[in-house]
């Protein structure tokens, strides 16, 4: 996240006057938060609650000479794991037998991937400090991002006043309700870490499990397929790609994803066969989904905002191709 | 066109797409402008080996006394000047917490509600196929979308917890 980083600091260079002091503070707080979780070595245990269910998992993180890796293992229930190498991530559901696995590929932060600017965040969201408290027995400060319209969640992150790592999230619903809260109850930073612990306890290579490993690159030819017609406030087209169908056919799929520099929206666009498909909304934590039929297509609207703000984006979408 | 402009800069367009990328440049001044404006943050990107944590302290004090450096030509309609500025993409370099994101619930029921096979001529079989995918595929869109959205970390460290991810229909409100 190097790249990104000194992208903060141009940013803040760039926009600086535009900000109170508050304000940049804040901004500055985001900054260390995002380099703290790239760059410390960590494990820790952590607490998720949304709508009344919760969930405990452990998940370390190491940093060296081959680069990023973690792990997250649930502790509750079925033992699901999510592992990580650099741009790799696998995904082991064990019930189901099947491991997801999903990589960046030639993605690049930059400037392939041009989010909002700093501007355009303090356009839909205001930012700023809030009080320090204690959490998982250390210090933290209160970074408040509250949203300008509907068409987003609030955010509160408190982060560690000495390493900037996150130890709390919550995501706040229009009436100010969390809907999604992660919150550490023991951290330890920095401390060793026995790198076979980094393994997932499962071999994918058993015959047993199913592995789903499919292929996307990005695209501008499918990017012209698709007519937006509503346009989000704050919300930018931040890249299209061509994936493989689920089913594990052609590239037929397309993926594009919108972001405000908060949240996100993925748009997936997938040809439909002979099987009917109703329209329907789903929520797994804060992510909202919602599913519509465009004449052939099966369009599935994703992303951590409010239902209200996918069905806009998803109703206003229409195929070019007739 | 920003996003052609990048590719373009990373000589990661097709002929046809550059073209149309050169030419829109060549119309349009602001995109001139970004184009240029690339250049510049990936020259200071390129020659910033070890960057420490007085970078933007550094660069903005730099800024501070030389406010034209980056923009010759600023006037002040241009305070909209959309600046590449990933603070989304450098939160998420909570990536770590960030987009190792969410493992799923195993058992997403509700989403089988969603498709029905054709009663026409399908077999029991197909039928049973079809309404086992779509769960499996929304797991798939779920991670796709934790781990290419550009800012997956703002959530906080939320998107990897949703490991609990108990798939609701209806949604939320």
């Amino acid at each position: 996240m190097r790249l990104g980083w000194m992208l903060v600091g141009l940013g803040l260079g760039f926009v600086a006057p535009a900000f109170a002091d508050q304000h940049g503070d804040a901004l500055a707080w985001l900054q260390k938060m995002a380099v703290a979780a790239k760059k410390l070595n960590y494990t820790g245990t952590f607490t998720y609650q949304s709508g009344g269910t919760s969930e405990t998992s452990r998940i370390m993180h190491v940093v060296d000479a081959e680069g990023e890796q973690e792990k997250l293992e649930v502790l509750d229930g079925s033992p699901r794991e999510v592992v990580r190498r650099n741009d790799e991530i696998k995904c082991f559901l064990p019930e189901d037998r099947i491991v997801i696995v999903e990589k960046r590929g030639q993605q690049k932060s930059f400037p392939a991937l041009l989010p909002a600017s700093v501007a355009s965040l303090g356009d839909h969201y205001s930012i700023r400090k809030g009080d320090v408290s204690r959490v998982a027995g250390l210090e933290s400060q209160l970074i408040v991002l509250e949203p300008k319209d509907a068409y987003r969640y609030g955010h509160h992150l408190w982060a560690d006043l000495q390493s900037g790592l996150i130890l709390k999230a919550r995501t706040l619903n229009e009436h100010n309700e969390t809907i999604e809260q992660f919150v550490f109850s023991q951290l330890q930073i920095n401390g060793p870490i026995d790198k076979e612990h980094l393994k997932p306890r499962f071999g994918a290579e058993g015959t047993a499990w199913r592995i789903h490993n499919p292929r996307a690159m990005q695209s501008l030819s499918a990017v012209g397929d698709w007519h937006f017609r509503t346009q989000l406030p704050g919300f930018k087209k931040s890249a299209g790609m061509r994936r493989q169908t689920a089913r594990g056919g052609g590239m037929d799929t397309t993926h594009f994803i919108f972001t405000d520099g908060l949240a996100s929206i993925s748009v997936f666009v997938e040809p439909l066969a002979d099987q009917t498909v109703e329209n329907g909304t789903y929520s797994v934590g804060a992510i909202n989904v919602y599913k519509r039929v465009a004449g052939k297509h099966l369009l599935t609207v994703l992303g951590e905002v409010p239902m209200v703000t996918l069905k806009r984006l998803g109703d206003g979408m229409e195929s070019r191709k007739r | 066109m920003r996003q052609e402009i990048s590719a373009l800069l990373d000589d990661e367009l097709e002929q046809t797409d550059a073209d149309r990328a050169i030419d829109a440049m060549r119309r349009d001044g602001e995109l001139q402008e970004t184009w240029e404006l690339y250049h510049v943050i990936g020259d200071a990107m390129r020659q910033s080996h070890g960057h420490s944590p007085g970078f933007s302290r550094r660069v903005m004090a730099k800024l501070a006394q030389e406010p034209v450096v980056f923009f010759p030509s600023a006037q002040p309609k241009r305070t909209t000047y959309r600046v590449a500025m990933p603070l989304a993409a450098a939160v998420m370099g909570m990536a770590a917490v960030g987009w190792v994101a969410l493992s799923l619930n195993p058992s997403p029921q509700p989403v089988d509600v969603a498709v029905k096979s054709r009663t026409t001529a399908e077999t029991a079989a197909a039928q049973t196929q079809l309404v086992a995918k779509p769960s499996g595929v929304l797991k798939e869109y779920l991670v796709a979308h934790q781990a290419h959205a550009p800012n997956g970390g703002i959530q906080g460290v939320a998107p990897y917890v949703r490991t609990v991810s108990e798939i609701r229909q209806g949604g939320k409100p």
